[in-house]
């Protein structure tokens, strides 16, 4: 479904993704581990589409209709209504503008690019609270802006409900965990866990193991310096978590 | 400023009724209009908007008689509590007199004023020209005055069309006596066609001890209009002010608010939105003088800036020595949508008392590219995505007005400028 | 980072709470007689040995100075300055010419120095710190002139500078602040009487901070120097300033210019700690500091920054400004301004953005107590010209006391779409609770308030050579003794 081959990509002039090659198929949760600084934001900001990073040698090809296609030229916005999904690792607040006026629009751009009807607000109403529940979040913060006053906890739980609105074939999950509460991480895990299937895929990007005791991936990948230095199982990331990175770095 | 013409005579005008002590300052106004300068960029408080231009037309005051024969959407049924003036004359075939509250069409009524509050409205207001301030007090002829009695609760709607008389200068004046503890919703709204109308207005209300008002003023004018208003709200103890401010601009929108805190516990809410384009020029000049200690005020301005059009915000706190513990809050926020548009923005502190709370800022810039990032990665195409961030930037001050109809009336407004 | 002297101290601003610096030293001084016309102007002219087009450029600032008025803001007044009761000149006798060794400088003035903490001679010199010490009108000294010299440096008085490089002075003085830009700058023009020069050579680093001194000492005089600093391409200077004065019941008046140019990837810090006489509790006395102070950042990538620790002065007006002209160019104004007793400051920045990507930042931190009055002016103005211009600002005030005001008036003009600026101001106080609060936890009374004031200005402080900070901390602390309650 993903396939990056060889992919030097950099921000503001500086290169921070050197050789990256990862391959992912339907129905895998592949987690992406690495200490600070090692590209993993970076990463999910170039599958994204952010402007700022530029892709400077390499492809990222994405199953479209049924053929992988470079993806590398499209804007954020066709990425998204392909399939693609990025819960940030730090959501922006759009004052002024309301989450559910903000996720109908979201829902039905997709719904346009896939020939499907649109929902009118009181159908996408019944359909969002539906999703809310899962994510136990309030159906008040449907009425506020966008992650206006949402607490870290809040913002991540909207992220999640992006994606179970959206339902994308290939989510990023962007350090999900940081700044949550065991009970945070539990709900938000297990609305991750209710989105998985046979059709998609996700990547889940994390600087510690203990997001991946909730969401357990089939492969684990050690990035550094923009490359991914080790892959292996689950097994990889317990042993990142007893022995830290140093021993891969050094080997 | 000797370039008004009145197209009939004084005793044309009206002014049989009039109080006394009006008459006399009327009188003097007149004379020191005559003696005194349109202001220009020279003077401080005019420094982005010059009139001077104006001193080179020659602007005609139409007779006003008190009622109008035009009715410019005939067949239209009057809404509740309307009042509606057709180039400065009351039109009682197209109002419903507001139900609750004491209604005069005629400067008579200002003489319900106690007497220590008639002074008060015969000053300029401390970020005026008073000589402009002069101009509206010298020529108005069918102001609204309006008084609430203790406790009661009142709604009033005031539109005012004018038709395109080519150089027509106009006069509205508005007096509110708002006695304890009653509760106002009040709109202004001023609809001016082409022509190079000139408008220069004054309101003045007193809120007493915990009375509230909602007061919505709305300009929305052809791109030749001039318009030049000043509005000044008293508070006594306890009273609560939710005022909004809207324009599309003109040649030239000047609007001077002052909000003067009087007593403890007195609030203000002060908002307002200039969406401009064209070249439409909207100068705001707010002044909220803290000067009794325990008072709240907040303000949040907001412009946004199409093609050639330039806006301008001169905010002003001034806390008095004695308003120990007050809080005030400042915001001026600006969206460029044009590299032709221009911006002037001066939020200004005066601060005599050390017992308080106070900030402002302003913030100048496009759109956040963040922002635009974050909701094109969820699918929203880009133009759609735009769409939704402006909109944002307009709905998070419009939502501070909080009565319906008067929220109605806005949007209304707003939504008619974007289809023009 | 200066290193410390003989005696182990850096110059002090003394802790008592009375003004340290009031002292006359008793020097006979050879002055020019009061008043100002074109005679007194050819006489300063003369005395210093100038070249003609030095007295061509004065007399031309002197002609436009008489057709302007002296400006007036809303805020205070001040009685009228009579410019004839004035002296324009006046140096300590036996060096009426500027001394060209310390030897010829009269034992009396560098004692004066020395009880300023500054130390002219050699041996007792401060050995990080370069110095050009001004009294009255004339220049007295400059250390550290060889190592300078060696690396290409010039540093001198803006007089010597006249005749050492005339080249230099008549390219750039008055290139950033036209003789005609305001009264007291065209003034200051016609009569000005020394200041320091320096020229850093492209691609040096200023391997020492530079520093300059200012001491007002003789009646009737005013003093108006002028300082010229030019950072050739790719080279780096950190410049100190600082001022005193005695103790006298008339006003002085003092109206400095100062340039500064910054060519490409040039980089200057000025910094200010102003202690002038500030007069008296009840307002008699003091100084007038009506100064100009202008960068232009030429170059592309270039930086300027002003950092100003003012805490004297009876009036300040003073407005250190950055134009960015060069692409990438920044520009940086930290201060804090405090006022005590009846004192009067008026000060802020101006950024005009002109060059692509440019980028500013004001902070100011505003303390008044007493009976005083502090205000922000400011102006941040981008033309169409900037692309993508920047600018933060954060003005905040502190009050102590409930007689004294604080004002801010920022403008920003805004003519280029791409811009972004963001103005933020807020007002706060030293409340007896906090006070009493951190006594609490066992701090004496002077380091709470050591400490609040500390954390309130510790944005500006940071920008300081770090003993200069810890001065300019005691200089606040001083002030406000006895002004919280």
């Amino acid at each position: 479904m993903l396939n990056i081959r060889d992919l030097y990509a950099s921000v503001e002039g500086n290169q921070i993704l050197q050789g990256l090659s990862l391959s992912v198929q339907a129905g895998e949760v592949h987690a992406i581990m690495g200490p600070n600084g090692s590209g993993k934001s970076t990463l999910s900001k170039i599958l994204a589409g952010h402007p700022q990073y530029k892709v400077d040698k390499g492809s990222i090809e994405f199953d479209i209709g049924g053929t992988m296609k470079d993806i590398s030229a499209f804007e954020p916005d066709q990425r998204a209504r392909e399939g693609i999904f990025l819960a940030f690792q730090y959501p922006v607040e759009v004052p002024g503008v309301s989450t559910a006026l903000f996720l109908r629009a979201a829902y039905n751009a997709v719904a346009r690019h896939h020939g499907l009807a649109e929902m009118d607000p009181i159908d996408f109403d019944i359909f969002v609270r539906e999703k809310m529940k899962i994510l136990d979040m309030d159906a008040k913060y449907i009425d506020r802006p966008v992650n206006v006053d949402f607490s870290g906890g809040e913002k991540k739980r909207n992220e999640i409900l992006q994606m179970a609105v959206l339902n994308p074939r290939l989510s990023i999950l962007d350090e999900t965990d940081s700044g949550l509460d065991v009970d945070s991480m539990r709900i938000v895990a297990n609305g991750v866990n209710v989105l998985r299937g046979k059709r998609n895929a996700m990547l889940v990007i994390t600087h510690y193991q203990r997001l991946l005791n909730y969401i357990r991936p089939d492969f684990v990948h050690i990035l550094y310096k923009g490359r991914i230095i080790k892959s292996g199982g689950p097994e990889l990331a317990l042993e990142v978590e007893n022995r830290g990175y140093d021993w891969l770095i050094k080997a | 400023m000797k370039n008004f013409v009145l197209e009939k005579q004084e005793d044309g005008r009206k002014t049989e009724n009039w109080p006394e002590w009006l008459l006399s300052a009327r009188k003097t106004a007149g004379d020191m209009i005559l003696s005194s300068e349109w202001p220009a960029s020279k003077d401080e408080e005019w420094k982005y908007t010059d009139t001077s231009f104006l001193g080179r037309r020659t602007l005609r005051i139409p007779a006003v008689d008190g009622s109008s024969s035009v009715l410019p959407d005939e067949g239209v049924s009057p809404a509740p509590d309307t009042v509606v003036f057709v180039n400065g004359s009351f039109c009682p075939r197209l109002s419903c007199l507001p139900a609750g509250v004491e209604f005069f069409s005629s400067a008579a009524g200002f003489d319900l004023l106690p007497a220590a509050l008639r002074a008060k409205v015969l000053a300029p207001l401390p970020n005026d020209h008073p000589a402009l301030f002069a101009l509206n007090l010298a020529y108005f002829s069918a102001p609204v005055f309006l008084r609430l009695n203790k406790n009661a609760a009142a709604e009033c709607h005031i539109l005012h069309y004018y038709t395109g008389a080519a150089d027509a200068a106009f006069f509205p004046r508005i007096c509110v006596l708002a006695e304890a503890r009653s509760s106002l919703v009040l709109s202004e709204t001023f609809l001016a066609g082409d022509g190079g109308l000139f408008i220069t207005n004054v309101a003045d209300v007193f809120l007493q001890e915990g009375a509230s008002l909602e007061y919505l003023r709305a300009f929305v004018h052809h791109s030749s209009a001039v318009q030049i208003s000043s509005a000044r709200i008293h508070q006594s103890r306890d009273s609560r002010s939710d005022l909004f401010f809207y324009t599309n601009g003109g040649a030239l929108v000047r609007d001077n608010l002052s909000v003067l805190l009087t007593e403890p516990g007195a609030q203000a809410a002060v908002n307002g939105l200039h969406a401009l384009a064209g070249t439409a020029h909207a100068d705001s000049h707010t002044c909220v003088e803290h000067i009794a200690p325990d008072a709240t005020s907040t303000q949040l301005y907001k412009s946004i800036l199409r093609e050639e059009s330039h806006s301008i915000f001169n905010g002003k706190v001034i806390v008095r020595r004695e308003a120990q513990k007050t809080s005030a809050y400042q915001l001026n926020r600006n969206l460029l949508l044009s590299s032709e548009a221009r911006v002037d923005t001066k939020p200004q502190l005066e601060i005599m008392a050390d017992d308080v709370r106070c900030t402002h800022g302003a913030t100048i810039g496009q759109l956040d590219e963040d922002q635009l990032f974050y909701l094109l990665s969820r699918a929203i195409v880009r133009e759609e995505a735009l769409n939704m961030l402006i909109s944002g930037f307009v709905d998070d001050v419009t939502g501070k007005l909080k009565n319906p109809r008067l929220q109605g009336m806005l949007l209304n407004l707003i939504s008619r400028q974007a289809l023009s | 980072m200066p290193e410390k002297n003989e005696s182990g101290k850096l110059p002090e601003s003394g802790l008592t709470g009375e003004y340290q610096y009031g002292f006359v030293t008793d020097v006979g001084a050879d002055s020019a007689p009061k008043g100002l016309d074109k005679d007194r102007i050819r006489f300063i002219s003369a005395k210093k040995n100038e070249p003609e087009f030095m007295l061509e450029w004065r007399l031309k600032a002197y002609d436009h100075w008489l057709t302007m008025k002296e400006p007036h803001w809303a805020h205070f007044s001040y009685p009228p300055i009579d410019y004839q009761s004035i002296s324009y000149y006046s140096a300590p006798k036996k060096s009426s010419s500027g001394p060209s060794s310390l030897a010829e400088v009269d034992q009396e003035v560098v004692r004066t120095f020395e009880r300023l903490g500054i130390p002219l001679s050699e041996q007792k010199r401060l050995t990080g710190v370069a110095v050009d010490a001004v009294f009255d009108s004339v220049s007295v000294g400059t250390t550290h002139q060889k190592e300078l010299e060696q690396l290409g440096i010039i540093f001198c008085p803006i007089s010597e500078a006249m005749t050492k490089c005339p080249d230099l002075v008549r390219k750039y003085l008055g290139s950033v602040v036209p003789v005609t830009d305001n009264f007291f700058a065209a003034l200051n023009s016609a009569v000005f009487t020394d200041g320091s020069f320096c020229y850093i050579p492209p691609g040096v680093r200023c391997p020492v901070e530079l520093s300059t001194y200012f001491r007002i000492n003789a009646k009737d005089t005013g003093q108006f120097e002028r300082t010229l600093l030019v950072a050739d391409k790719g080279s780096y200077v950190s410049y100190l300033e600082g001022c005193t004065a005695p103790v006298r019941d008339e006003n002085q008046l003092h109206a400095a210019v100062v340039e500064l140019i910054a060519l490409d990837d040039a980089q200057i810090k000025y910094s200010t700690v102003q202690n002038w006489y500030a007069g008296d509790k009840e307002g008699r006395g003091g100084i007038y500091n009506f100064v100009t102070k202008r960068g232009k950042c030429s170059g592309r990538n270039s930086r300027i920054s002003w950092t100003q620790v003012e805490a004297g002065s009876a009036i300040t007006w003073k407005y250190p400004s950055c134009i960015l002209l060069g692409d990438n160019s920044v520009g940086e104004f930290y201060s804090v301004a405090l006022t005590n007793n009846r004192m009067v400051a008026d000060t802020g920045t101006k950024m005009i953005h002109i060059g692509r990507n440019t980028r500013s930042t004001i902070v100011s931190k505003g303390i008044s107590s007493d009976f005083s009055s502090n205000s922000y002016r400011g102006l941040v103005k981008v033309l169409p010209t900037a692309q993508n211009a920047r600018n933060f600002s954060q003005c905040d005030s502190m009050l102590v006391g409930n007689n004294c005001s604080a004002n801010t008036f920022p403008y920003v003009e805004v003519e280029n779409n791409s811009a972004t600026l963001e103005h933020e101001a807020s007002t706060s106080r030293i409340s007896a609770d906090q006070v009493f609060y951190l006594q609490s936890r066992g701090m004496s009374k002077e380091e709470a308030i050591s400490l609040l004031i500390n954390g309130f200005c510790k944005e500006v402080f940071k920008q300081l050579p770090l003993e200069f900070a810890v001065e300019a901390v005691k200089l606040l602390e001083m002030k406000l003794e006895g002004s919280v309650g």
